[in-house]
């Protein structure tokens, strides 16, 4: 795998995946 | 055959009573710490916190853990002790790996002996085993809390501490000297070169010389007591609990086995003690201990006490087909082993895949053991059970609830207990109520929305692996049993389990491994991400579902409220998770395990 892609592509998705959850928290506020 | 069970049962629930007691002890902050450890503790005390800053310190604390461990793995080529030169793993495996041991589910895309170095078991695997296990009971804590009709909650960083410096650390600690005794390494050494008793069986170097045997150790006495006591269930080894250094003796496989129980079973106590409803508690303790015993007991009944099939019932050199469009002629044809034909004696009941010095039925009870309490450590090969047998494991993964994990399984039974109540309360024509407070639409909303992401995470990808080259491309074996396999993967992983049924080829190892297997990467970022979402959202609607539970007003106890203390409510418990639990897997069940105990041997019969 080309590391200069995939290495910060996963790091992102992780953290974007981590945002989620945290707007979850806020969707779950509202309901 | 049976004592051994028996005897776990017996100990785990002996050990849960008082451990119960000292985890509310501490989880109330009566316990007073040496003056060092409070003076860290009152470092980490930022305040008391609502339900949302709680949730939300939860989910930064574990962004933090996936930074870490990341960068941690990224750089293991040039971090220190690694003398084995260990390189950087896949970027997919990477994100896969730190997002499995920052969710406690441990499931490996890797072998760890031929892929971490000493130094990621030591900084990466071993703080995660235990900062992982501390969050389930910290979100336990919370909801008991909120319950209580509190509305600050107390600080998360300091139940965190507390859970792992003074409940996991001694207890591990003591768990640790006994593993030491009966023999378990605890090195920094990395390996040990050994010359093996048959010159030659290892190979040969180009010199014609025989070849060493290299033999991976490190801190194991270390590793395993909170691989257990956390109900992490990584392996320092692929073998995991199977091998002889991870596990060396029948009396270890026992106290691993009574690790994993003993947090789970006691938090359900746990919650009883500090909610003031012990009776209570010990109801869904009971149906919690009737559904483990009757999981074990099947997978005991299944392939212990009964051989397989496949083994004696066709001759050697006969072919079989399978039907379907695979080949010109609509079937393919597959020869039946040598093996099939030989006069196996299988008195001892299925032995593939066993480690017999565990003694005969441990296999079995380990597999229904640590899928129910959602360890995912293995002593056996899943794989190798009997059809019917392994449906034992699916069942703890998918209700999720049988004491399940460290305090994320009792939040699970919370779920099922709320609709329950909501749907008997419906059905007798009086309003739900849980702990004398009304159960309404919001209620319902946050603990559906719990319930449907474990099956959503699931059956989803199962579905889409299944009909794509990811997932037909991944298994070892055609028809029923290739689905199971994918099926356990993602029902591993959402369960937060980390149990690994093999057979599928998902690894990619290093990343220069110029021979990966072909559909790794996507098995790594589905499954990363399947295991990210089972894990916290089914713990942040249930946090938001107590709070405003806790903020309603108690209704007096009068003649119609329904009593949560007697056989008829641990029924009501019962029944709504089998009923529940039936309508979401029972589909996919009978495509898999089912449909293979059913259909024609080999893979069936």
């Amino acid at each position: 795998m080309n590391l200069v892609v995939w290495l910060p592509a996963m790091l992102l998705l992780g953290l974007g995946a981590m945002g989620l959850c945290l707007a979850f928290v806020i969707a779950c506020e509202r309901v | 055959m049976w004592v051994l069970p028996l005897l776990i049962l017996a100990t785990a629930v002996a050990l849960s009573i008082p451990l119960s007691r000292y985890a509310a002890f501490v989880m109330e902050g009566r316990y007073t710490a040496p003056r060092l450890l409070r003076w860290f503790e009152q470092r980490l005390d930022t305040g008391p916190q609502a339900w949302k800053q709680y949730t939300i310190s939860l989910l930064v604390f574990n962004t933090a853990l996936f930074v870490f461990g990341f960068l941690l793995l990224a750089l293991q080529p040039i971090m220190p002790l690694n003398p084995l030169g260990r390189g950087m793993l896949s970027p997919t495996t990477i994100f896969h790996s730190v997002i499995s041991f920052m969710t406690n589910t441990d499931l490996q895309h890797y072998a760890g002996e031929q892929h971490l170095s000493t130094f990621s078991q030591l900084f990466f695997v071993i703080p995660n085993l235990f900062l992982s296990a501390a969050v389930g009971l910290c979100a336990l804590a919370a909801i008991i809390r909120l319950l209580r009709g509190q509305t600050l909650i107390g600080n998360f960083f300091v139940d965190m501490w507390r859970v792992v410096v003074y409940a996991f650390v001694p207890i591990a600690l003591i768990a640790g000297v006994l593993f030491l005794q009966q023999g378990m390494p605890m090195t920094y050494r990395s390996a040990h070169e050994v010359a093996v008793l048959e010159p030659g069986s290892m190979g040969t170097t180009e010199q014609g010389d025989p070849r060493s045997q290299t033999i991976v150790v490190g801190p194991l006495a270390a590793f395993v007591p909170i691989k257990m006591l956390g109900t992490n269930g990584g392996g320092f080894y692929g073998m995991n609990s199977a091998h002889p250094l991870e596990n060396p003796t029948a009396a270890t496989n026992v106290l691993t086995t009574l690790l994993m129980m003993i947090f789970p079973m006691a938090l359900v106590l746990m919650y009883g003690r500090m909610l003031g409803r012990l009776r209570h508690a010990v109801v869904l303790y009971t149906v919690m201990l009737v559904m483990l015993m009757s999981l074990i007991g099947w997978s005991i009944y299944w392939d212990t006490l009964r051989g397989n099939p496949a083994l004696t019932a066709r001759a050697a050199g006969d072919v079989f087909e399978i039907p379907g469009a695979a080949t010109a002629g609509g079937g393919t044809v597959l020869p039946i082993p040598a093996a099939t034909g030989l006069p196996v004696d299988q008195h001892l009941g299925n032995l593939e895949g066993k480690e017999l010095r565990f003694g005969t039925s441990a296999g079995a009870t380990f597999a229904a053991i640590t899928t129910t309490f959602t360890c995912g450590a293995v002593n056996c090969e899943m794989d190798s059970l009997n059809p019917l047998a392994a449906l034992s494991p699916f069942v703890g993964m998918w209700l999720n609830c049988v004491y399940g994990g460290k305090g994320v399984g009792m939040i699970n039974l919370l779920v099922f207990l709320i609709i329950g109540i909501f749907v008997t309360g419906q059905m007798v024509g009086r309003s739900p109520e849980y702990l004398g407070r009304k159960v309404g639409a919001r209620e319902m909303k946050l603990a559906m929305l719990a319930l449907l992401v474990h099956p959503i995470m699931i059956l989803g990808p199962t579905g889409l692996f299944a009909a794509t080259p990811w997932g037909m491309n991944a298994v070892s074996n055609p028809g029923p049993h290739g689905l199971s396999q994918i099926v356990f993967q993602f029902s591993s992983s959402s369960a937060n389990n980390g149990a690994a049924f093999d057979g599928l080829n998902v690894t990619y190892g290093f990343n220069n491994n110029p021979h990966p297997a072909p559909t790794a990467a996507a098995w790594d970022i589905a499954g990363g991400l399947v295991m990210l979402f089972a894990r916290y959202l089914p713990i942040i609607a249930p946090i938001a579902l107590a709070a405003g539970l806790g903020r309603k007003k108690p209704s007096p106890v009068t003649m119609g409220t329904l009593r949560d203390d007697g056989a008829t409510f641990g029924f009501l418990v019962l029944g709504t998770i089998i009923i529940i639990g039936a309508l979401l897997f029972l589909p996919v069940a009978v495509l898999g395990p089912l449909a293979e105990h059913l259909g024609p041997i080999p893979f069936g019969g």
